[in-house]
């Protein structure tokens, strides 16, 4: 079991973010989806909806661009191996290592969801739920180093561009959708007001950190910076005024920052009688905004270029408490790429992680049937993520949609899926995942007791796991979208 | 049905897709998933550091052990001393010397009064009473004295000793006023006489005046001494004869006509001693025989390191050297026979070390002399202020023994020219101080090792040299003169032994002025064992220097040290200890 735990961790280890938005992609081109409107704020159901307490609806993603392949390998006795036995070669390791390799965790959770229709096709959403996201992007450089190690006297290595964050925050969000088929037929616009309350924002961003080793010395030269941002970890600074550690303050957990944030969007449906009626274009931006933390919860920290160079350590005698001098070297091999704690004068406004959606669908069979494409830009910490999606939406009945996704353009090449009941009254539900890869290796476990014999399909060349799910209430239709198809 | 249908398409198509693409298969799980992880790489070297410039003083723990010393200029030796002091009791001769003197009264003469001799300048009439004359034998004796040692005797020499005739005159003439009484008291030539203007040679003539009374007073004369000459085996018995005669008196002329005719009565006696008529004795010469206590040292050398005594140990030293002072305000000559003999707990007999010393000799109890000695088994070149004399200590102390046992015996010198001086009244003591020293000049033959312990030794390291060889690599930096071997072995947490093979490194020797640089090398191969590696034992083995090389605290070795695991660290994840 205890194997089956640190497989468990080296598969968490190489989870990176695929969408922090943690919203369901594949749900974008559903046409009666509860929602959707977390894409595109002008998006809106065919009638009313309460989430069911405390199961409105789940994000989860965990995911990297890195998979089992890259971290496990068949070796010559037929057992398993990790990427770091001597039998895997460097080369073999390194030729599956992209330059750069994102790892992450999402997890939008909503308490309190409900959307309802008001006047002449309006529709409000009120909802109410907690996100945390954790990212981290690892250079390839990295993972040689972690490889290869000091293959040489001397070795070198040049990491650039590491990071890891992490943010924890609730949000309270209206949103407000509106026809404008008075105006400009097939025309809809919405938007969405959030507040937010920031519990914690920590970040750290290496963009450079330069190994050098050999028999003699040991230096690091490093170009860095972070922050923490609320409250439930404090930095531990060594004497001299190196971060050596951090310690968990369960005290001084709460609310630590307030901001704002707002959706906008717009879809157009044409319906002029054309050929290419029923197609829609549609265009949103999500998480535009910002959260301020005070200052007295703001620590920010910098690694400034300095070179550091561990050459041992002076006085080593008989006497010497070797323990004690393990943890020293430990602790001085940290402060090598420790980072130093710079004033902090006003207070500290961290932006949101926009996003951009721009897609086009052309719904046929009397819109039993619609095929899109979606263009996505995540603006993020550490990069901007593109992503193109060709998604297929099939409703044979009103109140049931199936719907699949392929996406492009980024690392690799995904296949969602999404299944939705959504009665026009009654329990809906809707559960499926943004992420499918195509290739998979199957781990099959043995000598394990609950897991004895049973195999489990794993990506191959990357991991994911993508959740989304939710159980909704539905009021009642206010849109009469598809009474011409049943 | 169509809707359910479709729905069914639907989901069969989705479950397709999800899992038409295993393309590979890995098995996991016990004995399946190899968790082991090689990290570090082919060079893996870490830094570790310098130490500590070590000192001979920190290999051989000086700061903690008894018996090693740093002179002033910084060479270090092992001293081992011991002292002794004892008091020489003279109490006795002054009982047993003292002797009674004596009062002997003659009997009462009657003279009829001559007609005298007038001295007409001085207007008196010397009258001498001719037929007077006495003869006194005196005898003492002090043999108990030689139940105290005492020998032979040459002089001896009195304090508040003094010799007083005593005169009473009567007469039925009333006597004058300003008679005088005149006495020759002749002694034994073995007397010594204080300064008197009495004393002519070996007699005393008396002077002095008649009282109302009829006695006369005469101003006693001290005895300084008598000359005895007593040789070894003779009978310490004594007598001498007094002859008194000489009696005259002096009288006024214009008295002498009353007296003259006049029959006088006079009573004559000798008195000798003091006032308890004892003669007191202040001090003598001669030969006394004596035997102070014999002294029995062992000094216990439980505090020497274990490395100093082991039986693998075989020291070399090139100068080793005892020094004995004696110290003595007696002005009698002793003899004091010294013996050095080591003990060894394994039974190993050495021969032990034995030297006859003398003490010095003080003619005056207030002043105290010392006499140095250096004893070794070759003739220093410089040792001022000291007498050398042989001793194998070279040879005494191949090893640093257990213990050593030291033996004093002083007694008294018979075999001197001179005479013994002994002041009955001082406070003898003899004392002397003796030091094994050391020094660490070591010989060719010098093999010590030195053992001590780290403990405590992080369970990263057993588990990097379960899984790898450990190479320790670097320079070590020497000023010592003599060159070392560095090894060591490996315990458990029962401080048993491991069966793990450490390379020996040895250091070469260096100067005071010009450390020498040894490359370092010591590979540690891998061991299963190494994971129980709780404690190291490091021993430094000091080799043969240049005979006579001396070594000071001022030497130093000192290293930069590398910790290389060539291949990188093996390490299973899957194991507890990990």
């Amino acid at each position: 079991m205890k194997k089956i735990i640190i497989l468990f961790v080296l598969m968490m280890l190489s989870v990176s973010l695929h969408n922090a938005a943690a919203q369901s992609r594949t749900s974008y081109f559903v046409r009666n989806s509860t929602q959707n409107h977390e894409l595109n704020a002008a998006f809106a159901p065919d009638q009313g909806y309460i989430g069911f307490p405390f199961l409105s609806g789940v994000n989860f993603q965990i995911g990297s661009n890195l998979g089992v392949s890259n971290f496990l390998f068949p070796l010559s006795n037929g057992s398993t191996g990790l990427f770091l036995n001597s039998e895997v070669a460097p080369e073999e390791f390194l030729s599956g290592i992209r330059k750069s390799n994102l790892m992450g965790i999402n997890l939008n959770y909503k308490l309190v969801d409900a959307g309802w229709y008001t006047g002449k096709d309006s529709f409000w959403t009120l909802s109410f739920g907690i996100k945390a996201d954790v990212e981290a992007s690892l250079p390839g450089e990295l993972f040689r180093f972690a490889k290869l190690g000091m293959y040489d006297d001397p070795s070198s290595y040049s990491i650039r561009d590491m990071g890891v964050s992490g943010q924890v925050y609730g949000q309270i969000a209206l949103g407000y959708s509106q026809g404008l088929d008075k105006w400009v037929k097939g025309l809809r616009i919405g938007g969405k007001v959030k507040v937010l309350a920031s519990m914690m924002d920590v970040q750290a961003d290496v963009s450079r950190l330069d190994l050098n080793m050999s028999s003699q010395s040991w230096s690091v030269k490093s170009n860095a910076v972070g922050h923490i941002l609320g409250g439930g970890l404090n930095p531990v600074f060594d004497e001299n005024g190196h971060v050596n550690g951090f310690r968990f303050n369960p005290s001084s957990l709460g609310v630590a920052g307030f901001g704002a944030a707002f959706d906008l969007g717009v879809e157009y449906t044409i319906s002029e009688g054309t050929p290419v009626d029923g197609m829609r274009f549609s265009l949103s931006v999500t998480d535009l905004g910002f959260i301020s933390y005070g200052k007295d919860k703001s620590t920010l920290l910098s690694a400034d270029g300095n070179e550091f160079v561990y050459d041992g350590l002076d006085g080593i005698g008989l006497d010497t408490d070797f323990n004690e001098t393990l943890s020293t070297l430990g602790d001085e091999l940290l402060t090598m790429v420790s980072f130093s704690e710079l004033p902090v004068t006003k207070e500290q406004v961290r932006m949101m992680t926009a996003t951009l959606y721009a897609g086009v669908d052309y719904s046929f069979l009397k819109d039993k049937m619609n095929v899109g494409l979606l263009y996505s830009a995540r603006f993020g910490r550490f990069r901007t993520e593109n992503e193109l999606t060709l998604a297929w939406n099939y409703a044979p009945t009103r109140a049931f949609d199936i719907a699949l996704s392929y996406s492009l353009l980024r690392t690799h090449s995904t296949i969602g899926w999404l299944m939705t009941v959504t009665p026009r009254r009654g329990i809906g539900i809707f559960f499926g995942s943004d992420f499918t890869p195509v290739n998979y290796t199957a781990l099959k476990f043995s000598g394990v007791d609950i897991l004895e014999g049973v195999t489990i399909p794993v990506p191959k060349k990357e991991f994911f796991l993508d959740v989304h799910f939710g159980v909704t209430i539905s009021l009642g239709g206010g849109n009469s979208r598809y009474e011409s198809a049943w | 049905m169509k809707h359910y249908s479709n729905i069914l398409s639907a989901l069969v198509c989705v479950f397709a897709v999800l899992f038409a693409g295993c393309t590979s298969e890995l098995t996991v799980g016990e004995g399946e998933l190899d968790m082991t992880v090689t990290v570090g790489g082919d060079s893996l070297s870490l830094p570790l550091g310098s130490t500590d410039s070590i000192t001979i003083g920190n290999f051989l723990n000086i700061d903690s052990v008894e018996f090693v010393y740093v002179d002033k200029d910084g060479n270090i030796f092992i001293n081992m001393s011991e002292s002794f002091e004892e008091d020489v009791s003279v109490a006795d001769y002054v009982d047993k010397l003292t002797v009674d003197g004596f009062v002997k009264q003659f009997e009462e003469q009657t003279f009829t009064v001559p007609a005298g001799t007038v001295v007409p300048d001085l207007g008196i009439v010397n009258v001498d009473f001719l037929e007077f004359e006495e003869e006194f034998t005196y005898n003492f004796m002090f043999e108990e004295a030689r139940e105290s040692g005492l020998l032979s005797i040459t002089k001896l020499d009195f304090e508040d000793t003094w010799i007083v005739p005593e005169i009473k005159l009567s007469s039925a003439m009333p006597l004058p006023s300003d008679l005088k009484m005149l006495l020759e008291v002749v002694l034994p030539d073995s007397f010594i006489m204080g300064q008197s203007p009495y004393v002519n040679g070996s007699t005393i003539l008396f002077e002095g005046n008649v009282t109302s009374s009829g006695d006369v007073d005469f101003q006693p004369v001290s005895i300084d001494g008598l000359v005895l000459n007593i040789a070894e085996n003779e009978p310490f018995e004594i007598e001498y004869t007094f002859i008194l005669k000489g009696l005259s008196m002096v009288v006024d002329m214009e008295d002498i006509a009353d007296l003259e005719g006049s029959e006088i009565n006079v009573a004559v006696g000798l008195s000798v001693g003091a006032e308890d008529r004892k003669l007191h004795p202040a001090s003598f010469y001669g030969k006394v025989d004596l035997a102070l206590d014999e002294i029995v040292q062992q000094i216990d050398l439980d505090a020497i390191p274990d490395y100093f005594k082991s039986e693998d140990v075989y020291l070399d030293f090139a100068y080793p050297y005892a020094t004995v002072k004696l110290t003595s305000n007696s002005g009698v000559p002793f003899v004091v026979d010294a013996s050095i003999e080591p003990y060894l707990s394994s039974g190993e007999a050495v021969q032990p070390i034995d030297v006859r010393l003398e003490s010095p000799v003080s003619m005056d109890a207030d002043i105290s002399k010392t006499v140095s000695y250096w004893l070794s088994s070759e003739m220093p070149s410089d040792v001022a202020d000291y007498e050398w004399i042989y001793a194998d200590i070279r040879n005494l102390l191949l090893r640093i023994p257990d213990r050593l046992d030291v033996g004093i015996r002083p007694y008294s010198n018979l075999d001197t020219e001179n005479d013994h001086y002994i002041d009955c009244n001082a406070t003898y003591k003899v004392s002397g101080e003796m030091s094994v020293v050391l020094p660490f000049a070591f010989g060719e033959d010098l093999y010590i090792p030195v053992r001590d312990t780290i403990n405590n030794i992080p369970a990263e390291v057993g588990t990097a040299m379960s899984s790898a060889n450990v190479s320790i690599t670097g320079d070590i930096f020497s000023t010592f003169p003599v060159a070392m071997n560095i090894s060591g072995y490996f315990l458990d947490s029962n401080n048993r032994r491991l069966d793990i093979e450490v390379q020996t490194q040895k250091i070469q020797a260096g100067t005071e002025d010009s450390p020498v640089s040894s490359p370092l090398n010591i590979v540690v191969y891998k061991s299963e064992q190494a994971v129980d590696i709780a404690s190291m034992v490091v021993q430094f083995e000091l080799l043969a220097g240049t005979p006579g090389v001396p070594i000071s605290e001022n030497a130093w070795v000192k290293a930069d040290i590398s910790v290389g695991i060539p291949g990188g660290l093996t390490l299973d994840l899957g194991t507890n200890n990990k």
